[in-house]
């Protein structure tokens, strides 16, 4: 049998547009290396946060305009504003077919806001049913629409860390007048056959608490949290798609609880992970684990095959959604000390986003520098059609989807998670579109 | 002590634990340390430990026993860090050697089976008592909630001789390493083989000789015996590679992946020669197939389910599995999300791994239980045994499909 459409990369950008290729009936299959990003996501999907020179986003899909304006070279600058937007709905349906339901903002065009592990706050699209982002107004300007916020950990568990948090968000301007808290909560953990919290990570200490365990978390939080508008604890309550162990919670205690993210492995990003496959296993696509592609065979503007070095897989179409360096979708390569680092996309080698127009160095001292690190915008570059080229010829049956994307900075923007989904279904439509052409 | 200076094995040893970023992509994929949070893990048990255990063999952990050697952290591992054989190396340098009469018993399998030759029925019957099984369990440890898998009547290599003679007419041939389940416990699996391959045009042979692969002594602690028989095995092997096969076969996910990688990786046993000519049954069923060689198959109208085995996502192959798979006209074929059955081998047949074995595979078994499948596909005989004893459904191999496609009317 020969693919219609064969998927390089199981991650957020491969499963949407394998998701997408099946669902519109397609014969297809996603070949997956290892693991991908999304074991250290945190389940949320951001689309765009922040422009440089401009405040903060609150309507993401208006501000793709400006944003396309600034940088032609952007992703979204491909796609434009309302197929983004059509995207990321669709998204939104797919999840929710699969019982993960993502939180939207009462008006589905805008930004919420979310607590990170650190205690920043990201503006986010799509939150996870456990995190509950809140509202744009409640951290605008100055005010906060809260008077005070409790971070509780479960004692021992190293992996998130409510004094870094609460310093974290005590520097945000809205929460100058915040009262921050924080204390440790003491488990047995009936599951844990007798390991401490300290040893173990998040998923690990979701599966080592019991029902003893959650009624000490209800009892202890009911007696020391009375006044708090938000209590905020690690996600370390539900490992599968719901979230009905922290709903409990909720209303045993009548407090605001949310989870958040933790140091990976992060349990709200291996559900996210999950739920992807699940939908797409239930609309008859196949994921092919353990086989790492290395290298592509072009003839002309077309790909032939794809192989692993030992064997060779033969389809119509091609999406490329390797992702970034971590996933060896881009390799940095420096061939002495003295020599600038080269990028190289090791499939096809296909063009990237030249540095012709970058001033700055492949990457700043500064860990967290304010204007980011420019590596992280390398990557893969597309022509006008939106095609991806070698030596600047323009291939046609290969889309190439999600980090392995140059021309956009996932971390400075908060755009990852919108820009894998987006350009995933970009690259599902465009094979669709070429399939059912040939068909008629 | 020294924290920069190694014990005296250190400057030999293994160093692709230097090579972990700490990211826990292992850790967010092993099967065991969900079900028993007191495992710290591939991450802290394999590079981490390592480094410590380099220091001094007083930082060995104890809970390094509940590994089951699945190798989903290999898989996960974006710095290619052999983090299972860390791991089974370490159990076996550092741990209790001590002689076991329950891990000898589990372990040698083709002593075991041997033994039954001619006695499988009694065999079969008093294994399956409760008064044997309460026995076991308490005499030896061997969990008496565990089904053992029957043995057959008559081994392979006894039903094989009555079609031997015809595999030489066959222009082209394959040795087939069939293992020790294949001869005692599933001979008609062996028998399939022989089908498929023969409609392809190609003679089967057996190694002149074949032991256990060692997956189980390796498992058990039985490392200079598992040694022994890949040494033996290697160089059958390699005889029959030179007397005219073109390759050697396996119907096991785990044997192929032992003789083929293990050998040298993990064993030190060289096998160069016939390293690049080990295929497990899919991988060259798959080759034949695309390369034209492809038997005519009548529709086999069955909805299967289909369970990737550990050892076969680890050596690449569920790709070639997949493929003979959607090349059967008439199959309803859906993949199972991808998820450790829990046996693991011998692991799962140990009283106290019982509980986390059933633990593991639980989304499994449900997830098959909901599939509504005729049948369970699947590469490995262990997870056979598993599936078989934890759900309502019979388990076939890929090869038993082929058979069937090429038998049924």
């Amino acid at each position: 049998m020969i693919h219609e459409c064969l998927i390089v990369g199981g991650g957020l950008a491969g499963l949407t547009a394998g998701i997408r290729c099946a669902e519109a009936g397609l014969k297809v299959a996603v070949v997956s290396g290892g693991e991908s990003a999304l074991t250290f996501a945190s389940g949320s999907i951001d689309v765009l946060g922040s422009i440089p020179g401009q405040p903060v986003v609150r309507r993401p899909f208006d501000a793709i305009d400006c944003l396309a304006e600034l940088s032609p070279g952007h992703p979204y600058a491909k796609i434009g504003r309302e197929k983004v937007f059509q995207s990321l709905g669709w998204f939104h349906g797919q999840m929710a077919e699969v019982g993960l339901e993502l939180g939207l903002a009462s008006d589905c065009r805008e930004n919420q806001w979310r607590i990170t592990a650190a205690g920043s706050l990201r503006p986010t699209w799509l939150s996870q049913p456990a995190t509950k982002a809140m509202p744009w107004e409640c951290f605008h300007g100055d005010g906060a629409c809260l008077q005070k916020v409790v971070f509780v950990n479960i004692t021992g568990f190293l992996d998130f860390m409510p004094e870094l948090a609460m310093c974290g968000l005590k520097q945000h301007p809205s929460f100058r007048s915040v009262a921050v808290e924080h204390f440790n909560i003491n488990l047995p953990l009936e599951h844990g056959h007798g390991a401490t919290a300290d040893t173990m990570r998040a998923p690990q200490l979701a599966s080592a608490m019991g029902d003893r365990d959650m009624d000490i978390l209800a009892r202890v939080l009911s007696e020391r949290v009375q006044d708090a508008e938000l209590v905020v604890m690690p996600a370390c309550f539900d490992p599968d798609l719901g979230c009905n162990r922290l709903q409990k919670l909720r209303q045993r205690t009548g407090l605001n609880i949310i989870d958040i993210a933790t140091l990976p492995p992060s349990v709200h990003g291996l559900r996210l992970h999950k739920a992807l496959r699940n939908r797409f296993r239930a609309l008859g696509g196949f994921l092919i684990p353990g086989t790492e592609v290395r290298h592509g065979t072009v003839d002309g503007d077309r790909v032939m095959s794809v192989s692993t070095g030992e064997d060779l897989l033969s389809a119509d179409h091609f999406i490329l959604a390797s992702g970034s360096f971590f996933s060896k979708g881009l390799q940095s390569v420096k061939e002495s000390m003295s020599d600038p680092c080269s990028v190289q996309e090791p499939v096809f080698n296909l063009d990237l986003h030249s540095w012709a127009d970058q001033p700055k160095d492949f990457s700043s001292h500064q860990f967290l520098a304010p204007e980011g690190q420019n590596f992280v915008r390398s990557g893969v570059a597309l022509n006008q059609s939106g095609q991806p080229m070698v030596a600047g010829k323009g291939l046609h049956n290969l889309h190439v989807s999600g980090a392995v994307l140059g021309g956009y900075d996932p971390v400075q923007e908060c755009s990852g998670g919108g820009v894998a989904i987006s350009t995933g279904w970009q690259a599902a439509e465009n094979v669709i579109c070429q399939v059912k052409g040939q068909q008629v | 002590m020294n924290l920069f200076s190694l014990n005296g094995s250190g400057q030999n040893h293994d160093r692709s634990f230097d090579r972990c970023l700490k990211c826990t992509a292992c850790s967010s994929q092993c099967p065991v340390s969900l079900v028993r949070p007191d495992y710290p893990g591939p991450k802290q048990c394999g590079p981490d430990g390592e480094r410590l255990r380099l220091k001094s063999p007083e930082f060995m952990d104890d809970a390094l026993k509940y590994c089951t050697g699945c190798k989903r952290c290999e898989v996960a591992c974006p710095s290619n860090v052999r983090i299972a054989d860390i791991i089974a190396t370490a159990k076996q340098k550092y741990g209790d050697n001590s002689f076991k009469l329950r891990e000898f018993l589990l372990s040698h399998t083709d002593l075991m089976g041997g033994l039954t030759r001619g006695s499988a029925p009694i065999v079969n019957k008093i294994t399956s008592l409760k008064p044997t099984k309460i026995l076991m369990d308490r005499g030896l440890g061997i969990d008496q909630r565990r089904s053992f898998p029957a043995y057959a009547t008559k081994s392979f290599r006894s039903t094989f001789k009555s079609v031997a003679s015809r595999q030489e007419q066959h222009a082209r041939k394959v040795s087939y390493f069939h293992g020790c389940f294949v001869n005692f416990n599933d001979p008609q699996l062996g028998m399939d083989l022989v089908t498929v391959l023969n409609a392809m045009n190609i003679g089967v042979r057996l190694l002149q000789k074949e032991k256990c692969c060692g997956v189980p002594l390796v498992a058990n602690g039985f490392h200079d015996k598992a040694r022994a028989n890949a040494e033996f095995n290697t160089s059958f092997c390699e005889q029959a590679l030179e007397s005219g096969s073109e390759r050697i076969v396996s119907s096991s996910s785990s044997c192929s992946l032992m003789l083929r990688e293990d050998y040298p990786d993990m064993l030190g046993v060289k096998n160069e020669k016939v390293q690049s000519r080990i295929s497990f049954i899919t991988r060259f069923l798959a080759g034949e197939f695309e390369a034209g060689n492809k038997p005519e198959m009548k529709p086999v109208n069955l909805k299967v389910a289909y369970h990737s085995p550990c050892h076969l996502i680890k050596a690449g192959g569920v790709l070639h599995t997949l493929k003979l798979l959607w090349d059967i006209p008439g199959l309803e074929l859906q993949q199972l999300d991808s998820n450790c059955c829990g046996i693991a081998g011998t692991y799962g047949f140990k009283k106290e791994n019982y509980e986390t074995a059933q633990g593991i595979g639980e989304p499994l078994f449900q997830q098959i239980e909901e599939s509504g499948c005729d049948f369970v596909v699947t590469d490995c005989e262990t997870c056979k045994m598993q599936v078989e004893m934890s759900t309502s459904k019979k388990v076939l191999h890929p090869v038993n499909l082929l058979a069937r496609s090429l038998m049924e009317e």
